[in-house]
């Protein structure tokens, strides 16, 4: 799983929670993260590119099917960053909530 | 213990027997006395009637007289004797209970017993009580103190005999009494001084003891100088004022050799008012300066409390400004992450409806291409199917026609 969300930058939000939650609450982000731009991913592709894409991330590795998904999804970084910030400005708008919950 | 030489020490019968004949001799003596000595008018009377009888009466009554003097002033004195003995006796008797008493109150818990108590009708002189124990606790308490002021009383009484021998005056009671007054007179003097009073307590009794002990009666001051210069004011001989001279000179040369050298810087420094005035003016500047200094040191202490205090609220200040100014700053950078955020998500959103676009233009394009290939078959066929096919003759090829031709055309065909 790649690391979309670090600990420093949700501390620099100002969420002050203990070792322990803080890697929960990491875990949690980065998986909605990911979960999100493999949605997108997956609805940009057409059915075609979707079934090659599946048969290579079946039998290529990672690196080869990065490489497939920069050549066949163009706003690929876009799609990335976009969901990273979505994700982060949720986080921000509830970060009191998540103090206050710890 | 009977001390034969005392008052107290004649018995209560030798007492009882003078007592009782002491009324009756009295008597008679005085009968005798009125006898002799006639007043002056019976006098007159009788020497007007018979001056022969009275000159050979004379030696006669004169013998009688001197006897009867001597017999009177002999029982007067065995009265005056018994008399002080009762009284000694009877205050003995009380005093010694009452000391008894306290003695056991003072002593607490075992009670002072005495091998024999004294009866009022056969009091024992206050010599002959003892107390089991109690002498040996009262010398072991008092007996270095009362030793010590004999000391002193018997070296004081040396001084005053001395002097008295050298200034050939006597000493008053000193030189009378030199020796240490025994412990059963000043006992019988402390009782007589303090027969109206009521019975003293153990240590007052004590007390009194030690302070008969120490009284001038018995304890001498070595004279002051003060006496001898009293001493001088009266007119005293040669020798003895020499003796002053020479004491007093002993005592100058006590003091310091320093002295007349401190006189002359006194004198240098304009007198003693003069070097006081400067001490004062000195003392109260120093003062004014310690007080200066202390008011300036408080000062000081409380200018740097106020730093000190001005310092934490400053940094409680700038704590609160810096708290302040970084939840703005963390209110700005949430800001720009919900407006990026947005905007993503804007992005997103465009991102999708452009893919639904372009799919949908894409099933269009697909769709318009299947139709087209439709009306190019039926076309076909139908072109084979007429005479013209039929007889051999080739469709001749039409121009390509513009969309909306060609959409005309369709409407035809599927009309």
């Amino acid at each position: 799983m790649d690391t979309y969300i670090t600990k420093d930058a949700l501390l620099a939000l100002g969420i002050n929670l203990d070792d322990q939650d803080i890697d929960s609450l990491l875990t949690h982000l980065n998986d909605t993260v990911e979960e999100r731009i493999g949605a997108e991913i997956t609805e940009s592709l057409s059915d075609e590119q979707l079934q090659e894409l599946i048969d290579l991330q079946e039998n290529a590795t990672d690196e080869e099917v990065g490489d497939w998904i920069a050549k066949h999804v163009p706003d690929y970084k876009e799609i990335v960053q976009d969901n990273i910030d979505i994700v982060i400005g949720e986080l921000v708008d509830g970060a009191d909530e998540v103090n206050q919950a710890a | 213990m009977r001390n034969n030489n005392t008052l107290s020490s004649v018995s209560h019968e030798d007492t009882h027997l003078l007592n009782s004949e002491n009324s009756s001799d009295t008597q008679e003596n005085f009968d005798n006395v009125i006898e002799l000595f006639p007043s002056p008018q019976i006098l007159t009377d009788t020497a007007e009637t018979s001056t022969e009888s009275i000159d050979a009466l004379v030696p006669k009554q004169e013998s009688r007289l001197s006897e009867i003097m001597k017999a009177g002033a002999a029982r007067r004195e065995v009265a005056k004797a018994m008399e002080q003995s009762a009284l000694l006796t009877a205050e003995n008797t009380a005093n010694a209970a009452a000391v008894l008493e306290n003695l056991n109150n003072a002593i607490g818990s075992k009670p002072v017993t005495t091998p024999e108590l004294p009866q009022p009708t056969n009091p024992t002189p206050v010599e002959q009580i003892t107390i089991p124990g109690q002498a040996e606790k009262m010398k072991m308490k008092f007996g270095p103190m009362m030793q010590e002021r004999g000391r002193v009383a018997r070296e004081a009484n040396k001084v005053r005999s001395v002097e008295a021998q050298t200034i050939g005056e006597p000493s008053g009671r000193h030189s009378e009494a030199p020796d240490r007054v025994s412990f059963a007179e000043t006992m019988a003097n402390a009782q007589l001084e303090n027969r109206e009073s009521t019975p003293l307590t153990a240590t007052e009794v004590i007390r009194n003891i030690g302070t008969a002990a120490a009284t001038p009666e018995t304890v001498a001051e070595a004279p002051s100088v003060k006496a001898i210069e009293e001493a001088d004011d009266t007119p005293a001989e040669p020798t003895e004022k020499l003796k002053i001279g020479e004491r007093l000179t002993a005592r100058a040369d006590k003091i310091p050799d320093g002295m007349p050298a401190i006189k002359e810087a006194i004198a240098e420094k304009g007198g003693l008012k003069g070097i006081l005035k400067k001490a004062w003016m000195k003392a109260t500047f120093r003062s004014d300066a310690r007080r200066a200094n202390r008011l300036a040191s408080k000062e000081s202490r409380l200018t740097k409390k106020q730093d000190k205090i001005n310092e934490k609220l400053i940094s409680v200040q700038y704590e609160k400004a810096f708290q302040a100014k970084k939840a703005e700053e963390r209110e700005k950078e949430r800001q720009v992450l919900v407006d990026k955020a947005r905007a993503a998500s804007a992005a997103k959103q465009q991102r999708k409806q452009n893919r639904q676009e372009f799919r949908q233009e894409n099933y269009n394009n697909i769709r318009q291409s299947v139709s087209e290939s439709k009306i190019g078959r039926i076309t076909a066929n139908t072109a084979r199917t007429s005479k013209q096919y039929i007889k051999g003759e080739k469709i001749q090829s039409k121009p390509a026609m513009s969309p909306e031709e060609r959409a005309a055309r369709m409407a035809e065909i599927a009309q």
